[in-house]
């Protein structure tokens, strides 16, 4: 025969025919309680019409890239919008937050100066000479 | 999806419609079934289903819920897709040897039972999937997020 007479296929053929002898009386029973349950599935599939798949496959592709693009799952979903409601200021400044705490130490925000951390001339003058970081016997003097 | 379409739909296309009209050293050998239609029917048919469902499993988010039902409903819809194969005749492919008026029938029922089986540990597989990304959604949500 042709296919006897190509060794590549000889060989092939006597592996698959050494994997369904070894594997068939372990698997094939398997494959019966399939063939069953796959023949009752298959006379609720309609065989005279195309027209009912492609609608399936035109929906699925367009459902996919919908739900996919909304949620996509990479992120967190805000509060609000598991709740199915407007977001809050306090929702806001726990998502600031939230965010902050994510940040690694490096990417942390600088914090500015208010006038209220400013010194006073006083105070100023006063941190320039401290007289509690002079030596001991200084200060006894 | 592309390579879906190609494997589920184009390649089986085009084997069949080769294999009607195949020359074996001179002798002319023609698919004689009359299911050929009825075969292609089933490959587009099915093709186009696990089509649809390979392209929503592999774009939905890794571990996620929703991929890991496409990815059952994918395996379901390809053993049905194997089992049309046999539905439609294509298990015991009979050609007609024209010249000296006779029959070649090659029966690959066996193999596809062996296939069945093989499927059979697939679902089991995505089934087991399915329940450890409902059970562990909360871990695998944080650790997706970037908050372990």
């Amino acid at each position: 025969m042709l296919f006897q007479s190509l060794d590549f296929l000889q060989t092939i053929a006597n592996i698959v025919g050494t994997i369904l002898t070894y594997l068939g009386p372990i698997v094939s029973p398997i494959g019966d309680f399939m063939v069953f349950w796959i023949s009752y599935a298959l006379e609720w599939f309609p065989d005279d019409n195309l027209t009912v798949y492609i609608v399936i496959f035109v929906i699925l592709i367009i459902a996919s890239i919908i739900i996919n693009s909304y949620w996509p799952g990479d992120k967190a979903p805000k509060k609000a919008e598991l709740n199915g409601t407007e977001l809050t200021k306090e929702d806001k400044r726990e998502e600031k937050t939230d965010f902050e705490e994510d940040l690694p130490f490096e990417d942390e925000e600088p914090k500015f100066e208010t006038d209220d951390d400013l010194l006073t001339e006083e105070e100023e003058l006063d941190s320039d000479f401290d007289e509690d970081l002079l030596p001991e016997e200084e200060n006894n003097k | 999806m592309i390579g879906y379409v190609g494997f589920t739909i184009i390649v089986p296309f085009l084997t069949f419609s080769w294999i009607r009209t195949l020359e074996i050293s001179g002798i002319e050998l023609g698919l004689t079934q009359q299911g050929y239609n009825n075969i292609i029917f089933w490959v587009i048919a099915f093709g186009l289903l696990i089509s649809g469902c390979a392209f929503f499993t592999y774009s939905a988010p890794k571990q996620s819920i929703r991929k890991g039902v496409f990815a059952l409903i994918q395996i379901i819809l390809n053993c049905m897709y194997l089992w049309s194969y046999k539905f439609s005749g294509a298990t015991a492919v009979e050609f007609e040897i024209t010249l000296y008026d006779g029959f070649v029938t090659i029966n690959l029922e066996q193999m596809v039972l062996v296939y069945m089986g093989i499927y059979f540990l697939t679902i089991a597989i995505k089934i087991y999937d399915l329940v450890d990304f409902t059970i562990n959604r909360d871990k695998i949500r944080q650790k997706r997020w970037g908050r372990e």
